[in-house]
């Protein structure tokens, strides 16, 4: 009789495991490395105890991101490190849980003779999203080089990436700021062609800014949030950050491995070129609460130079989660 | 005015395929490809299952989005030819929508209906039918009066006013907006895709430019050029002849 009592309760236990309160969970992400651990998360089955499905839905510009979020179909989604705060500060269920990418802008050139920021003094300089990252961060960095804008440096503005690199490709520039995948997609691209000019990986915008501003070295720009009626439900942020986290570092020590998965989700991306992107834009999984100088310094940044990307102000520590 | 002259045609097409390839070969194939690669890389997506599942979703959603609008258009615009009441009160709603640009319509579609199909056909439909419905409008107001006139002496019935009256007078005008629905049409649902679709051409357009794989950019536009081909000179040019055949002046 006990054991059969036993056996009932251990079958309960067993099939509330088995069957979770929720039915999905939305995961979301733009087609770059920070979006990678969540495919891991989804091949894992690592929130099976969370909800019996999980879900990726990609998404590849600012538009597409607000459909999703006004729709609903979001509940987690890797963004870059001003989405969360500027929906918190318009009052919306946002909030930042982990921030993993700490450089993904890079400066590529046609001339081998370019190491560095400083030595494109005197030429010029293609910018793409001027007044939006990562141009806000050139501004800064021209300043901190004593420079002015238009005198030592030029600065050709671009709409989008891929318009940059259209003018680096059509010979109407020689230097652009690019942005991890795409960088490694158009360097593996490239180097393919018969007799095309080579193009040089030159610094990562982080390692530049890092040289001019050793107090603050770090660029937190973009990480997890979570949106709308899961930011209430603080035992599912923990193990959701915790998720990602692990799923990080994972696809940080088995690149190969990690490039693989996400060319599933992006197979129009060759393996090589995203494994390439995985080495070029690490992944550093901190949680939010914990690097809260390094995002308030940047978010201070953003009001100062363009605050409608993050509704006029500082965001308050309701931000940071779990 | 004459014929068209086809061997100039012929003519002006060799030329454009000439442009087009000094062009591909001054950029360099990262940026443009040459006409055969193109050619070459189209063979390729159509022997490939998955390929041609994108196509098929944009030709359903293409049809759809065309036919919604002819339909949404013609009948608004035969309403509103007849009684200049609804005229009036479709007039500021023909207004919005004509002038409303296009990619803003593809935002707000994105924020109603989110990503997909449903955005794709309520965007092509809403571009298209404006200029439907402005057509059938001005080919009711050239109806000869006294024909009318007649036809209610005759007590013709609605349907058979329709059938020797209406249709033939809307013909001409009818032909020119769904020659123009049908081109544009193609070319609204790839931009529909493009901005924000998960599948589809036009998903597979901006797949290819983040890739940088011109190949297969270039294969993509070759076949909405083709399908816009095939749309105006298998189906509405023969269609338009037959339509228009009883008013057309013997030259030839």
């Amino acid at each position: 009789m006990r054991q059969f009592f036993l056996s009932l309760v251990l079958f309960a236990s067993l099939s509330a495991v088995a069957e979770p309160e929720r039915a999905i969970l939305n995961l979301a992400g733009p087609p770059s490395v920070v979006s990678f651990p969540l495919l891991r998360l989804i091949e894992e089955n690592a929130l099976a105890s969370q909800a019996r499905e999980t879900r990726f839905q990609l998404w590849q510009n600012g538009e597409q991101l607000r459909a999703l979020l006004v729709g609903g179909q979001i509940d987690f989604s890797a963004a870059p490190s001003n989405v969360p705060a500027n929906l918190h500060n318009r009052g919306q269920a946002a909030r930042l849980l982990t921030v993993s990418a700490w450089g993904v802008h890079w400066l590529v050139s046609r001339d081998p003779n370019v190491h560095d920021f400083s030595d494109l003094r005197g030429k010029e300089l293609v910018v793409p999203l001027r007044h939006d990252m990562p141009g806000i961060v050139v501004d800064r960095l021209i300043a901190a080089q004593g420079w002015q804008a238009g005198r030592e440096l030029k600065i050709r503005s671009a709409r989008d990436f891929p318009s940059a690199v259209n003018q680096l490709l059509s010979g109407q520039a020689d230097h652009a700021l690019l942005v991890e995948p795409s960088v490694s997609v158009l360097l593996a691209r490239n180097a393919q062609q018969p007799g095309a000019a080579p193009l040089y990986r030159v610094k990562s915008l982080q390692a530049v800014w890092a040289d001019s501003f050793p107090g603050q070295p770090e660029l937190p720009q973009a990480g997890l949030m979570a949106y709308g009626a899961v930011v209430k439900d603080n035992a599912l942020l923990a193990q959701v950050a915790l998720a990602y986290q692990r799923a990080s570092e994972w696809c940080q020590q088995k690149q190969r491995a990690c490039a693989e998965l996400a060319h599933r989700y992006l197979p129009h991306l060759p393996i090589e070129a995203l494994e390439q992107a995985i080495a070029h834009s690490p992944l550093d999984p901190r949680p939010a609460t914990q690097v809260q100088p390094q995002l308030q310094a940047f978010y201070q940044l953003l009001v100062h130079q363009a605050p409608e990307l993050i509704g006029g102000r500082l965001p308050d520590a309701g931000l940071y989660a779990p | 005015m004459n014929h068209t002259s086809r061997r100039w045609a012929l003519l002006g097409t060799v030329l454009l395929l000439g442009a087009w390839w000094l062009l591909a070969s001054t950029f360099g194939s990262l940026l443009a490809a040459t006409p055969w690669v193109a050619v070459e890389r189209l063979w390729q997506l159509m022997q490939d299952s998955q390929w041609r599942a994108q196509l098929a979703i944009s030709l359903l959603r293409i049809l759809i989005g065309i036919g919604g609008a002819t339909l949404l258009g013609f009948g608004l615009g035969l309403v509103a030819g007849l009684d200049a009441r609804v005229r009036g009160l479709l007039e500021p709603l023909r207004w919005l929508l004509m002038s409303t640009p296009p990619v803003v319509v593809v935002v707000l579609a994105m924020m109603w209906f989110g990503m997909g199909s449903a955005m794709v056909i309520f965007m092509t439909t809403v571009v298209l039918a404006p200029g439907v419905y402005v057509n059938t409008v001005r080919g009711m107001a050239l109806l000869d009066p006294q024909l009318l006139a007649m036809a209610r002496v005759y007590r013709f019935s609605f349907f058979l006013r329709l059938r020797h009256l209406y249709i033939p007078a809307l013909a001409g005008p009818l032909c020119a907006a769904l020659l123009i629905a049908g081109a544009s049409g193609i070319r609204i649902v790839v931009m529909a895709e493009v901005l924000g679709a998960q599948e589809g051409i036009g998903f597979a357009l901006a797949n290819a430019q983040s890739a940088f794989d011109s190949g297969t950019l270039y294969a993509w536009v070759l076949l909405v050029l083709l399908m816009v081909a095939v749309l105006e000179f298998a189906l509405l040019q023969p269609l338009q002849q037959r339509l228009t055949a009883w008013n057309r002046v013997p030259h030839d």
